[in-house]
């Protein structure tokens, strides 16, 4: 009994370092969330029983678990933040590393998990499995509907927002912006010729502005939070790159 | 299989009722989005299901701890599920806004404690942020998404420490349910509660801190020990989550074990040297060189309620001026509350109603006579800090607005009012009182339990967050919280984070502004805007208020020429708040679109970002 214990925490621990690996090496997301699991599923599994007597039943262990892995999290993210930076790796270390310093804990204290009278999770009937599932159905739907409702009315407020502006013949390309590049129009921010104004238009995808513009765009990708003055500046060589031969007015020029 | 008893199966159906009122609640949202007048009814009688048939059936009925677990559950996830299901695609409450850029300075730069715009002391309690951004990088989760599971996770977890602290006091799972559900009075609950921000992870370590200590006082020997540290490492994970209950947790944490001391028990110093000391240790350390800042941030709060219940002096309702340069919209005579005059009273009602019971249950619970040591461990603590209900009640009358800060401070004080209601009740209803000696008053059966449920809990609601204007969600409207929270400032708000470099200082009206600081990283000057907006022309006094303050963008949200503000006022600092009877005239908001020492640099038609020329 007490050495198929120690295989089963020894398998616990293999799958930690396992896990922990896999996502310092492929960084993949089910197995973060994984990994994330394994904190208080490793305190509520390890630690004995005899520790969290008279705690008020199980589902209170899963509570007091989760809460002190959050904990745990607190405290590790305050150690890693003098030494190292917030990564998915970091965190898969600090996690593991934990987890294992648990299972060690529990190694050496006396008692074994499953010599202890404590119920399983749960057990409950067909009836409340039963009962559970149709509530969380409905719960299900009544989300969805109240999703679907709301994206409507987003994309309501997004229709009268963006509106499908042509550009003014002549108008002096500034900036170009991809954030709706991947929908029906690419938008670009263009003064006017008197050069009083920057506006936006939304042009549509294949017009010859839209090309111009978007063959600097692609050189420029790199570009990244930069303030509003290099802007202009890097905006007047994407323009000079495009053969677009209007130059933009200063500050100065265009209060005069 | 096991059998489930009858009464359980009854018990079982909580979950149903309580799934099926967050469905009709859903559609009551779906109905207002279309603009549906049917909205409402089926918002009042979803929340009026949410809770009176489980006050009902777990008063009448008996069941097992598990069942009632799963009750429990239940209600700590369905009015979690209501906060979602209000607004489902994004964040959309102010505060959550401030949290959420600590969040993406965690997450961008890999480093804790880098300056926050919106709200400073954010940066310096990253509790939430930490465990939020560990789930985000892990799970290559999107923000918003592992932002709502973690706020989630700790909303249902700390109705369920409730519930963990009422069964161990009490030692009736049954009564510790009705604690639960009682603890759910609280007119923030559902949403303030449930939000993606600091205070979540302060209730729930403060909870857990509470919970372990009462365990620890019910143990003994090494098991007492352990569950003094556990009750340490919560508390210190609370330090570094939240100020005011961090506060909260180290006074409450004291007055249980400075009350057991009183009762005699032995070894509660040696608790308090394990437990508590090293929590306000910590709490000194943290203050004093980490959070400096929360003493200014807090202090404001603290000399109004002391003026407010000491001195009776209470803030002068700003009056409207005639200001020189500012033409002035169309104003009332005296400023008109927020709040319609029925929901007050609905208010008032179920707060009295309140007060009645738990002053009912603390008379039965407190009656000399009873034996002392047949209390449970703790038990003075909670009797003694369930005496706050009544200052957050002088509270809620005394302040201009007095209604938020005392709904706030409920979460903390509605767990000991919770337990003494139930230990009242408890004794009211107990077979082993003398039926002469304590008559059991019909408020306490069942159905009479639920019929005060729903007088308190529709005052509640009415007291409740959202205010009754943004309650449903719809169209944008101007200054009303959540319903101001639009796709367009939204993109607009992402277009400048993405585009501009941040910490520029700008202004705005007070909704576009919480969302820009939280969003986009600038920094919201509020001291001006009401001055700059209102003004008929870019005059030279204008300007020169741009120069002082070093603004490079003015925010420009159109729905401020549009709509009256809901919430009374347009700015933070607003000098005609309550008075306006027309919004501001369209020819002061274009003067911004049309001045030549400012560029229009982003426009999607209802919001426009002004650049200032240096």
């Amino acid at each position: 009994m007490k050495c198929r214990h120690s295989i089963s925490r020894l398998m616990f621990a293999v799958a930690t370092v396992a896990v922990m690996v896999t996502v310092v090496c492929t960084d993949t997301r089910f197995v973060g969330i994984l990994l994330v699991l394994v904190l208080p599923a490793s305190m509520l599994c390890t630690v004995p029983p005899s520790r969290w007597a008279g705690s008020g039943g199980q589902p209170m262990l899963v509570t007091l678990a989760l809460a002190a892995s959050f904990a745990i999290m607190i405290f590790a993210g305050l150690a890693i933040n003098l030494f190292a930076r917030f990564t998915s790796g970091v965190w898969a270390i600090s996690i593991s590393v934990t987890s294992l310093a648990l299972q060690a804990y529990a190694s050496s204290s006396r008692g074994a998990p499953s010599s202890d009278p404590r119920p399983p999770l749960a057990r409950p009937g067909l009836l409340a499995i039963a009962v559970v599932s149709f509530a969380l159905l409905v719960v299900t739907i009544s989300l969805a509907v109240s999703v679907g409702s709301a994206r409507v009315l987003a994309r309501k407020d997004s229709v009268v927002s963006l509106g499908v502006v042509p550009a003014p013949h002549g108008a002096i390309i500034i900036d170009v912006s991809c954030l709706y590049c991947t929908g029906e129009n690419v938008r670009i921010i263009y003064g006017t010729p008197t050069g009083r104004h920057v506006q936006i238009a939304y042009l549509r995808p294949g017009s010859e502005w839209a090309r111009k513009v978007s063959a600097p765009r692609r050189s420029s990708v790199t570009a990244t939070v930069i303030d509003l003055r290099t802007r202009t500046v890097l905006a007047r060589a994407m323009l000079r790159s495009a053969g677009i031969s209007r130059s933009i007015p200063s500050k100065a020029e265009a209060n005069s | 299989m096991r059998h489930i008893a009858p009464a359980s199966q009854a018990v079982l159906l909580v979950p149903v009722v309580q799934a099926l009122s967050v469905g009709a609640i859903s559609c009551s949202y779906y109905l207002a989005r279309g603009g549906s007048n049917m909205s409402a009814p089926f918002y009042w009688s979803g929340q009026l299901a949410l809770l009176i048939p489980a006050v009902y059936v777990i008063a009448r009925y008996r069941a097992s701890a598990g069942t009632l677990s799963v009750c429990v559950l239940s209600t700590g996830l369905c009015s979690f599920l209501v906060m979602v299901a209000y607004q489902p695609l994004y964040l959309s409450f102010a505060d959550e806004f401030q949290h959420h850029q600590t969040l993406q300075s965690v997450l961008s730069t890999g480093h804790l404690f880098a300056a926050n715009t919106a709200l400073p002391v954010s940066s310096v309690y990253p509790g939430l942020e930490v465990v939020t951004s560990g789930l985000a990088q892990l799970g290559h989760l999107p923000a918003y998404v592992a932002e709502m599971c973690i706020a989630g996770a700790a909303h249902i977890a700390t109705l369920f420490l409730v519930f963990g602290i009422l069964t161990s006091m009490t030692s009736s799972p049954r009564w510790a349910a009705i604690g639960s559900l009682a603890y759910t009075l609280n007119p923030q609950y559902q949403f303030i509660d449930s939000y993606f921000t600091y205070t979540v992870f302060g209730l729930l370590f403060t909870f857990a801190a509470v919970l372990c200590l009462v365990l620890a006082l019910r143990a003994t020997g090494r098991a007492a020990l352990i569950w003094a540290v556990f009750s340490a490492v919560f508390g210190s994970a609370c330090v570094i989550s939240h100020h005011v209950s961090s506060f909260f947790c180290v006074a409450f944490l004291a007055l249980i074990l400075l009350t057991e001391r009183a009762r005699g028990r032995p070894g509660a110093l040696r608790l308090a040297a394990v437990a508590v000391i090293p929590v306000a240790v910590v709490l000194a350390l943290w203050t004093a060189f980490v959070a400096p800042s929360v003493i200014s941030y807090l202090a404001p709060v603290y000399q109004d309620i002391e003026a407010a219940l000491l001195h009776h002096r209470v803030s002068a309702l700003p009056v409207p001026r005639a200001i020189p340069g500012l033409r002035l919209p169309r104003l009332r005579s005296s400023p008109v509350p927020t709040s319609s005059p029925s929901e007050r009273y609905l208010e008032y009602l179920g707060t009295v109603a309140l007060v009645l019971a738990y002053s009912a249950a603390l008379v039965t619970w407190v009656r000399p006579g009873q034996r002392k040591a047949g209390r449970p461990p703790a038990d003075g603590a909670f009797v003694l800090a369930s005496l706050v209900l009544y200052v957050l009640v002088a509270v809620r009358v005394a302040l201009p607005d007095g209604s938020e800060l005392s709904s706030r401070l409920y979460a903390y004080a509605l767990l000991p009012v919770s337990y003494v209601l139930v230990q009242g009740a408890r004794r009211a209803f107990s077979s082993r009182a003398p039926v002469h000696a304590h008559p059991r008053p019909s408020f306490f059966r069942p159905a009479g339990a639920s019929a005060l449920a729903v007088v308190i809990w529709v005052g509640v609601l009415a007291a409740a967050w959202p205010p009754s204007y943004a309650r449903l969600p719809g169209p944008p409207l101007a200054a009303a919280w959540e319903r101001s929270t639009s796709p367009a400032v939204l993109a607009a708000s992402e277009w400048a984070a993405t585009h501009l470099s941040h910490h520029l200082y700008f202004v705005s009206d007070q909704m576009t502004a919480s969302v820009f600081s939280g969003l986009a990283d600038e920094t919201a000057v509020s001291a001006p805007a009401a001055y700059i907006f209102l003004a008929s022309t870019m005059s030279p006094s204008t300007v020169k208020l741009l120069d002082r303050y070093d603004i490079s963008l003015i925010i420009v949200n159109r729905i401020v020429d549009q709509q009256l503000p809901a919430d009374g006022k347009y700015f933070v600092d607003d000098p005609l708040d309550g008075y306006y009877a027309s919004p501001i005239p369209l020819p002061d908001i274009n003067k911004f679109l049309k001045w030549p020492g400012g560029s229009v640099i982003y426009d999607n038609s209802q919001v426009a970002i002004v650049a200032v020329a240096p």
